[in-house]
């Protein structure tokens, strides 16, 4: 009995690792803005890196800095989604 | 119905791992082969994800043998690139080595992970916060080369399947598709010629995202895969339709050369729940999976020991909303069924019963408005269980006769949902004003939990409304909510590919702020994603105004939770709507031939 108590505690600790680097329930991938007119209503009047970061705050609670938004936007440009 | 854990110790010896092991090398030969998965496959292996805290634990033997004993043939772990490759070019290996071996010493296979993202390779000027720099993609693809490279030369004849990072979503992954596809496509190319003997696992972005899976099959990215592995949604209800869509119509009718063997590579269970892992293992089971890697702390002897000598035997559905795999032991003496009920089923009150919920289990209440608890299920002469969302294993249901061997098609689960019948109904619509039944096989009530949806339902003008909350200041965004999410019933819209064209109409009040202050458009889950229709202005004025978008590329398979979404952001004023309805078009003719 005391080794499954000790096997317990070991995959508490492995298991409580491995829950944090578990993904939470999120989108796919990010939002396709590349078909958008930047500057407009449907941008939010944003440029669409720009709307791109609040949309991703938005549905994930993270913000994208602009480059790196900037970059996806690019790579979304070149590629659909 | 006998207590399971008295079921397992009666029955057989389970397998051993190595004995596990040859028989999905089988499996896997037989997928690679092409072969559909059928009543009587072996079961997956089962494996486990190991965090690297296991490379330094004093108490990593501990593990390994008791990961041995609970019958777990195959461990996955991310080969941390930050800690094999701490600054450019320098290479340190000891404690994946280590670990790779005390593995291989217990016939435990190890399963690698590329990534995550060398923190030194991300380009600086991009600004990631540090903390989420590993989530980020190399700055240069031939550093990315190299690691790979170098791993599968390390690992040689130690490792053969090697996935190309952690379920690459917007959680994980802070780039874009098409930059995926460039790590995948140089990680194989690396990684085969290296080591003809290496496989590359591909993992999907989503959880259980058939329309994405279906368009990797038919790109040219799946030339890169030789296993394709994918993670569940937490309910088992959520599970089936994709799955069985999977099995049937994407993976049943690509040609040979293109279909992959399946792995459950996890969930998005944060808490590793022994009773929901011990479902997904046997739904694995039941949809052909080769393997499916359960998290460590949902290791349970009693459920992994009860697995031994069972062979899947197929389903019936033991009431409405409700279906049961069953599974026989060799000796045909005895069976388990794992059964659920989908937790939106429109069941009847249910009358006094003489059966009791296995309060164990943890079921949720039902989800759906105004609908009393689920009747009582007979699945043994005498006796009844109530079933919920959370799924229960149950001993020797008494199902004989009862039971269609084989993967459920999406007809199987439909039928199981009961209620209205929408296959042949022209349109679903959403009609906040009427005394009854205001959501007809298109919901958003159930949606306002999706993050941005929180709409609030006013009377406006003598009709009910939903109102989006558009914020305009900076630092309230976390109190922005400008959509409002819909989801289609899956009976009658669930990934037609694009074939259906679609008249969505949205009845909303005029800009009463004037011309150009209101308007809406509508990001829709399409054959390439989701995307947006075209912006609409709203006519200013008072009263109501009606808008019809047509899409002529729905794909919709509620990934992300829903199936489109209005979009008022970029609006003066919050958005009211009365109404939306959603209709399918006819076909449209071919153009008549010139004569």
């Amino acid at each position: 009995m005391p080794g499954m108590v000790r096997f317990l505690v070991i995959i508490a600790v492995f298991g409580t690792l491995v829950a944090l680097a578990t993904t939470p329930a999120s989108a796919a991938q990010y939002t396709n803005v590349a078909g958008l007119e930047p500057w407009s209503a449907e941008s939010n009047y944003m440029s669409l890196a720009g709307y791109l970061r609040w949309m991703t705050f938005r549905e994930q609670g993270v913000w994208l800095s602009m480059p790196e938004a900037q970059r996806i936007v690019e790579q979304q440009m070149t590629m659909p989604q | 119905m006998r207590p399971l854990s008295e079921l397992g110790h009666d029955a057989k010896p389970r397998l051993s791992a190595r004995l596990r092991f040859l028989l999905s090398a089988l499996a896997l030969a037989a997928a690679l082969a092409g072969a559909a998965p059928a009543s009587g496959e072996p079961p997956p292996v089962l494996g486990v994800n190991v965090g690297t805290a296991a490379l330094e634990g004093a108490e990593q033997s501990d593990l390994l043998n008791k990961l041995v004993e609970a019958g777990v043939a195959s461990i996955r772990m991310e080969l941390d690139w930050n800690r094999v490759e701490p600054r450019s070019g320098e290479f340190e290996w000891a404690d994946f080595d280590a670990f790779v071996d005390a593995a291989r010493e217990r016939d435990l296979e190890v399963v690698l992970v590329l990534g995550p993202c060398a923190e030194w390779a991300v380009n600086p000027a991009w600004n990631v916060p540090a903390e989420e720099r590993c989530r980020s993609v190399p700055e240069s693809v031939n550093v990315w080369r190299r690691y790979v490279r170098s791993a599968v030369s390390h690992f040689r004849g130690r490792v053969t399947f090697w996935q190309v990072r952690e379920q690459p979503d917007a959680h994980n992954f802070r780039g874009a598709r098409r930059e995926y596809m460039a790590l995948l496509r140089a990680a194989a190319e690396e990684a085969r010629a290296t080591d003809r003997a290496a496989r590359i696992l591909v993992p999907e972005a989503g959880h259980l995202d058939v329309a994405a899976f279906d368009r990797f099959v038919k790109s040219d990215g799946c030339a890169h895969a030789d296993v394709v592995g994918i993670y569940l949604p937490s309910e088992p209800a959520d599970i089936l339709l994709p799955w069985s869509v999977l099995v049937h119509e994407v993976l049943g009718k690509c040609g040979p050369e293109r279909q992959r063997p399946v792995w459950v590579l996890g969930g998005d269970d944060a808490a590793p729940v022994a009773r929901t892992w011990q479902a997904h293992y046997m739904l694995a089971w039941a949809f052909g999976a080769d393997r499916c890697y359960v998290p460590v702390g949902a290791i349970d002897e009693s459920w992994t020991s009860a697995l031994g000598g069972l062979e899947y035997r197929g389903f019936f559905s033991p009431a409405a909303g409700a279906l049961a795999l069953v599974f026989d032991h060799e000796e045909k003496h005895r069976s388990l069924a794992v059964t659920w009920r989908a937790p939106d089923t429109q069941v009847p009150r249910s009358e006094p019963t003489v059966g009791d919920e296995d309060s164990s289990s943890g079921a949720a209440p039902s989800r759906a408005e105004g609908v009393g608890e689920p009747p009582p299920v007979q699945l043994e002469a005498g006796e009844s269980i109530r079933i919920g969302p959370r799924p229960q294993v149950i001993a020797d249901p008494a199902c004989t006769g009862a039971v269609r061997a084989g993967v459920p098609t999406r007809a199987d689960v439909l039928a199981t949902r009961g209620g209205v019948d929408l296959a042949d109904v022209p349109m679903v619509y959403v009609e906040f004003s009427l005394p009854a039944r205001q959501e007809f096989g298109l919901y958003n009530r159930r949606m306002r939990g999706l993050r941005g949806g929180e709409a609030l339902e006013e009377e406006r003008f003598g009709r009910m409304s939903a109102r989006t909350r558009i914020t305009y200041r900076k630092g309230e965004e976390e109190k922005d909510n400008p959509w409002l999410y819909f989801d289609v019933d899956d009976a009658w819209l669930y990934f037609d590919g694009g074939r259906s064209r679609l008249a969505i109409t949205v009845e909303c009040e005029a800009s009463f702020r004037g011309k150009k202050k209101l308007g809406f458009n509508i990001l829709y889950d399409s054959t390439t994603g989701y995307r947006f229709t075209p912006w609409q202005w709203v006519d200013p004025g008072y009263g109501w105004r009606r808008y019809c978008l047509r899409i002529d590329d729905a794909n919709f398979t509620n990934r992300d939770g829903y199936d489109f979404r209005i979009n008022a952001k970029g609006s003066k004023q919050d958005l009211y709507v009365s109404a939306v309805t959603v209709e399918k078009l006819p076909a449209e003719e071919p153009p008549d031939e010139p004569q």
